[in-house]
């Protein structure tokens, strides 16, 4: 849990991932055989196979997350901001940010409820929304804050309830999280653990990487809707927080290859890993870009549930990050056996 | 004493209406630190006396804070909640707040993700009783440490930003409740010639019980509630909304007018800088029931301007905090002297 908590501490919206980059690269350094940067910033360390180095097996965590952009510092001082990813606006309200380098806190302002009239209380678009760094100009705050500076939700770690972990950014720094961890050890096949940049805006960084690296086959670690809260219809929590690593049948990204997502449950079973499928097909992650490369490689996501993804308050179970690295090193032990049969 | 992070402090004590045990022994061991005579009552108002003469003075800033309440327990463990105070529901999806049950828990209140919401969804605001907190625990658990009626606070930082700039829960109206401290800490050496009761009053968020039963043990000459007033944003309206760097005057039907005239002579007097809050009917404040204390009592509103009111990033300027206090330490005196 050390490892994650230095991994949330971390900054990285979209396309500005360097601080969870140089935590990456400097662990990668230390654990794996060859690590680089690619032409897009996505970390890839390969970690040579004992028995069947040239088969390769990529494993891909994103750095990103979801966050803010500043667009405009107005003249009182105040900003304006776009998200990066997708955020619901209904969570930014009264919340707090801290923007830049030099980690400047401010506020998501909104008039008081007070000044409303019963008519106005709806949900505020992101364009009525602005930051308030405690600044009385233009002047005062572009000595803090310069236009094209990103933010991040201010949301500390925290354990909390039934082994729960409370934190930004979880998504996905359980799935770095868990690929350092493989780092750690050595597999009969080639570990290609790559760190992609600009998954939730689309894929940018494991499409190019992909590419590069020309696995034989894709394993793709993330954090994943958990909607397993009050009030959804069961039929729509498409995971449950608890309940083991997440198997996808289908995204809107990727069909998961289903001879490699068998070999996998079938480990989980054999020592006794609980895992679950993620029963249903919204969104999309890097294993869309891993299987279209180079003509097609089989993929297959492992995932943490995350429930309140893309808000300030992730909500993730330590056991199921724990048994998500479990079940990723035992795969990877006999990937081989996936390999010569595939 | 150090001002600033003694109002953190304070900041940090849960004490939504009704539950200001914690805040009001933490304030009556601060207004000991300048005074002889404190006491609380059976409300837990919190009163400091200093002075003495013929004419007495009842200046109170209020301690609870808006808040929410354990609603139902769920079978499958989360919590419904219903709001103490007037909270506004759109600042509540992904939330973090303390629940005060049999230990003090951590939860988080639930927002859907968009994945699950319709576009149609997305475009309603998700109403109170549709906004849950989850704890974490299984229902079995849950139900052997909260109950019904439990309280439920933010739990939120208060945070330095630019400037003299803070940000945070509870400074609607810890903040008034320092700018008495600060009053009483400059006057503590002073032989006054006016009685002055500071009272730091309960319950205010829910119709201001605490300043009625304060005002009417006191029979104050004159009541002064010292509050917060809306500060200027891009968003709100001008004439109700004012700015962060100066200390309002209210000025409506329920403010006494002699009295009004005396704190706006002092400030003229002292050259400090003021806005004036005009408003048509009530102040919402403790002034609005002091007025209808037994035969009635004349009233005066000095105001803090603090914006993103009942959120848990209330904002307000150190400084402006400082010239409230300054200007309430002058008008004591000024009654002092000519009475």
């Amino acid at each position: 849990m050390e490892r994650l908590k230095k991994l949330t501490a971390l900054r990285g919206v979209s396309g500005f991932e360097e601080e969870v980059r140089a935590y990456v690269l400097e662990e990668a350094k230390r654990l794996a055989d060859e690590v680089r940067v690619d032409a897009l910033g996505s970390v890839i360390a390969l970690k040579k196979g004992t028995e069947h180095p040239e088969q390769v097996v990529m494993v891909a965590a994103h750095m990103d997350e979801v966050g803010f952009i500043i667009t405009t510092v107005e003249e009182r001082g105040t900003l304006r901001f776009a998200t990066v990813g997708g955020i619901d606006p209904r969570v930014l309200q009264s919340k707090r940010v801290i923007i830049g380098e030099k980690r400047v806190p401010g506020v998501i302002g909104s008039m008081a409820i007070h000044l409303l009239e019963a008519k106005d209380m709806v949900p505020l678009k992101v364009n009525q929304l602005y930051i308030d760094i405690g600044c009385t100009s233009k002047a005062e705050a572009e000595a803090l804050v310069k236009p094209g500076d990103t933010a991040v939700f201010d949301s500390d770690f925290v354990t909390f309830g039934d082994g729960l972990v409370k934190c930004r950014a979880l998504d996905d720094r359980v799935g770095c999280g868990v690929l350092l961890s493989a780092l750690e050890r050595r597999y009969p096949v080639t570990l290609a653990a790559v760190f992609t940049v600009q998954e939730e805006i689309g894929c940018k960084g494991a499409t190019a990487a992909a590419f590069a690296v020309n696995p034989n086959a894709g394993i793709v670690l993330e954090g994943t809707t958990c909607a397993d809260m009050h009030g959804v219809d069961d039929a729509l929590k498409v995971t449950r927080i608890g309940r083991g690593p997440v198997i996808s049948i289908m995204d809107r990204a990727a069909i998961p290859n289903r001879p490699f997502r068998d070999f996998v449950t079938a480990t989980a079973d054999e020592y006794g890993i609980p895992w679950q499928y993620r029963q249903g097909a919204f969104g999309g992650t890097d294993a869309g870009a891993l299987q279209r490369a180079k003509g097609g490689r089989p993929v297959v996501n492992i995932a943490v549930a995350t429930r309140y993804i893309h808000s300030p308050v992730n909500v993730v179970s330590q056991a199921d990050y724990l048994n998500a690295q479990t079940l990723l090193m035992r795969v990877l032990e006999r990937m081989n056996r996936f390999l010569e049969v595939e | 004493m150090n001002f600033k992070a003694e109002l953190k402090n304070l900041c940090a004590l849960s004490g939504p209406a009704g539950y200001e045990q914690a805040v009001s022994e933490k304030v009556e061991a601060l207004f000991s630190e300048f005074c002889q005579e404190v006491w609380h009552d059976s409300f837990h108002n919190v009163y400091a006396r200093m002075g003495g003469g013929k004419m007495r003075l009842m200046i109170c800033a209020h301690m609870d804070e808006v808040g929410m309440m354990v609603r139902t327990i769920e079978d499958d463990g989360f919590l419904g909640i219903t709001k103490v105070g007037g909270i506004d529901p759109r600042v509540l999806p992904a939330h973090e707040v303390v629940v005060h049950g049999r230990e003090e828990l951590f939860g988080v209140i639930g927002a859907k993700p968009p994945h699950v919401t319709t576009p149609a969804e997305r475009e309603k605001m998700i109403p109170l009783d549709e906004l849950y907190v989850d704890l974490g625990l299984p229902a079995e658990r849950v139900r052997q440490l909260v109950q019904v009626g439990d309280v439920i606070s933010y739990r939120a930082p208060v945070i330095d930003l630019a400037g003299d700039a803070l940000a945070g829960r509870t400074l609607d109206d810890r903040a008034g409740v320092m700018i008495l401290l600060e009053t009483m800490a400059a006057l503590k050496d002073t032989a006054l010639g006016v009685e002055v009761v500071f009272v730091a009053t309960v319950g205010e968020e829910v119709g201001s019980l605490g300043a009625a039963v304060a005002a009417f043990d006191q029979r104050p000459d004159l009541g002064i509630a010292i509050d917060v007033t809306h500060g200027d944003t891009p968003d709100a309206p001008a004439g109700e909304s004012f700015p962060m760097d100066k200390p309002n005057i209210g000025l409506g039907p329920i403010c006494h007018t002699g009295w009004v005239e005396r704190l706006r002579r002092v400030a003229k007097e002292q050259d400090m800088d003021y806005s004036l809050d005009v408003f048509g009917g009530e102040s919402w404040t403790d002034g609005d029931e002091i007025q209808l204390t037994a035969e009635g009592i004349p009233v005066a509103l000095l105001s803090l301007p603090l914006r993103y009111m009942h959120t848990s990033v209330e904002l307000i300027r150190m400084n402006t905090l400082k010239k409230c206090a300054r200007l309430l330490t002058q008008f004591i005196l000024s009654v002092s002297e000519e009475g």
